[in-house]
């Protein structure tokens, strides 16, 4: 019985040992200067995973072999994510950091003040406090303009008088989306209703009651409602409602359309970004925070005839149809 | 490799010392007055929530922790209340008055806030090193606790857990210490919550969920490894703080990383397991 206590600790330490040593020997053997990237991720999610995959894809592109990752990933915990962030910052073997999300941002940007730290998937930068003069944070956004946004559902759904904002008032990203969707409606003087829902169980009664008095539904930047796009989907088609997400997700039958950035494209520009500062010698207070160049909007073909939606002429040419 | 030696010890340290209070607060309710509470996790974040709202308001810093643990205490009473006057579940009561805390804690101060570094406890104080500030905080706390257990009231509080009716055959209220109990395992909570709140300057309304399945953990190691308190509750919350470290140090893919933290612990376990038994054969 020992014996076996024993023989299972000392696999699980060699293992272990073993595999801390292989990654500190996998190194490109080229003889010219490696530069290593701290990357931080907030937590694990398909935009965030999206983002980091552009911004490796960009440096990779750029920089070739010369160019290691260290990932780490906080999964939303504050502790854990202010852990990481010190442990980057004590590692003098890193050059520049990659801060994905808000507290990785937040916490990165608290802990590093001089080397840089290329940040994106970050909805509200100004709101952080991390962009001054002087400043070693630059990065891109993920917010979407939420007038185009606007313009695109009337020239989809002209007869929208009053819509419901289906979203979960405890996301930071959500909130900033609906307050400036509110400002775009009120432009348009178009009535809206709040529809919040603090987990996926609340998502099936809150449409089910909303649905009815509303002529299209509209989602923010929502991780709640993103992991539960499926259900809300299925649920949109039942009550014949247009659902329009401002967020960049294939749409599935029953989702209109989506309109929002592509992330990896988002990444990418960070990427470049972080390139042009480590390489190229600029400053990260000349490049700030930069919104992607151009939207996404995505129409699902088969609910926009389901729903005898037709596309109108004058946003042919931005708008992709999906089947 | 020699910023390891540098930043692990003061990070395990400082993340050790602020969650030794939640491992005390679990210490208390499933311990002392043996009763599991759900709400050290509610309390946890209301801490923090209250003392974000009030560092933005400019409020005194160490003002800000005492107002926090007295709302934390507030929320331990209602538990309390909830538990012990309309003899609810103890698990349901804790679960209610968390899930009730997270809508108070999206008003009073919403999904995140950012605090200047300037308005934290840790600028207030002449010492300016977090580590010795949090040092101080978590010894003061759990040698006033250790002190505390010790007095009349704090007996009465342990023998509670053990025999309730003795402590009513004494002629004091059970259920009054059952409530004390409570106050005193959230208000140390939350305090916990306050000083992550300082350390880190953010605030994040998700950033508290799996505090107890921290502290728990925490304990469960602590008790193993030694039956004093303090070493139990320090030692306990420095050791799985530990873990987590050399997981994030160990640089793996992050998917794995909770799982090598499972298997760190099970090797502590397993450790101590080995080393019992030996003692036993001599």
């Amino acid at each position: 019985m020992h014996l076996l206590i024993y023989v299972a600790l000392g696999a699980i330490a060699l293992s272990l040992i073993a595999g801390y040593c292989y990654r500190q020997s996998y190194k490109p053997l080229d003889a010219s200067p490696l530069i290593t990237i701290g990357i931080l991720q907030t937590a694990s999610h398909p935009a965030l995973d999206r983002a980091r995959e552009g911004f490796v894809e960009c440096l990779r592109q750029a920089l070739g072999q010369q160019v290691t990752f260290i990932t780490q990933n906080a999964e939303g915990s504050m502790a854990t994510a202010h852990a990481m962030a010190r442990s980057f910052h004590a590692n003098q073997s890193i050059r520049a950091f990659c801060a994905l999300g808000t507290m990785a941002t937040q916490v990165m940007a608290h802990v590093e003040k001089k080397r840089l730290i290329a940040i994106t998937a970050v909805s509200d930068a100004q709101a952080l406090g991390v962009i001054h003069p002087g400043t070693n944070v630059c990065g891109t956004t993920d917010e979407v303009d939420a007038d185009t946004l606007v313009d695109i559902v009337r020239a989809l759904v002209p007869s929208m008088a009053r819509v419901a904002l289906l979203y979960s008032p405890s996301e930071m990203n959500a909130v900033s989306g609906v307050k400036k969707m509110e400002t775009a409606l009120r432009k348009h003087n178009i009535a809206w209703v709040h529809a919040g829902i603090s987990s996926e169980a609340d998502i099936t009664p809150v449409i089910q009651s909303i649905a009815p008095s509303v002529d299209a539904i509209l989602v923010p930047t929502d991780n709640t409602v993103a992991c539960a796009l499926g259900l809300v989907a299925r649920l949109a088609l039942k009550a014949k409602k247009p659902l329009i997400l401002s967020f960049d997700l294939t749409p599935l039958p029953g989702v209109l359309a989506s309109v929002g950035v592509d992330y990896t494209a988002l990444g990418y520009q960070a990427g470049q970004m972080a390139f042009d500062v480590v390489k190229n010698g600029k400053r990260p207070d000349e490049l700030l925070v930069q919104p992607l160049q151009r939207s996404v909007i995505l129409v699902h073909k088969q609910t926009a005839s389901v729903l005898g939606v037709s596309t109108p002429e004058a946003w042919k040419e931005k708008i992709t149809l999906v089947e | 490799m020699e910023h390891l030696l540098l930043t692990l010890p003061v990070t395990v340290f400082e993340l050790g010392c602020i969650y030794a209070l939640v491992v005390l607060a679990v210490y208390v309710t499933s311990r002392v007055i043996n009763i599991d509470d759900f709400t050290v996790e509610g309390s946890f974040a209301t801490g923090g929530a209250i003392t974000a709202t009030l560092l933005l308001h400019a409020l005194h810093p160490l003002l800000t922790v005492v107002c926090a643990m007295t709302v934390g205490a507030l929320v331990g009473c209602l538990t309390g209340l909830l538990h012990t006057k309309l003899s609810m579940h103890n698990l349901i009561s804790g679960i209610v008055v968390t899930t009730a805390l997270f809508s108070i804690n999206l008003k009073t101060v919403g999904s995140h806030a950012i605090i200047a570094p300037e308005a934290t406890l840790f600028a207030c104080l002449p010492l300016q090193n977090n580590a010795l500030v949090l040092g101080c905080a978590c010894f003061l706390m759990v040698g006033m606790v250790h002190w505390f257990l010790k007095t009349e009231v704090g007996f009465c509080l342990r023998a509670v857990g053990g025999n309730a009716l003795m402590v009513t055959a004494l002629g004091k209220s059970a259920t009054w210490y059952k409530i004390l109990g409570f106050m005193l395992a959230n208000s140390l909570s939350a305090c916990a919550g306050s000083l992550l709140v300082q350390h880190t300057c953010f605030f994040s309304i998700t950033g508290s969920i799996g505090t107890l399945i921290i502290a728990l953990a925490g304990l469960i190691i602590g008790t193993t490894l030694s039956r004093t308190l303090f070493w139990s509750v320090v030692g306990g919350a420095f050791l799985y703080q530990f873990i987590i470290a050399c997981t994030i140090e160990l640089q793996f893919d992050p998917i794995w990383n909770k799982m090598i933290t499972a298997l760190l612990i099970v090797m502590i376990m397993a450790c101590k397991q080995c080393f019992k038994d030996k003692r036993c054969l001599n």
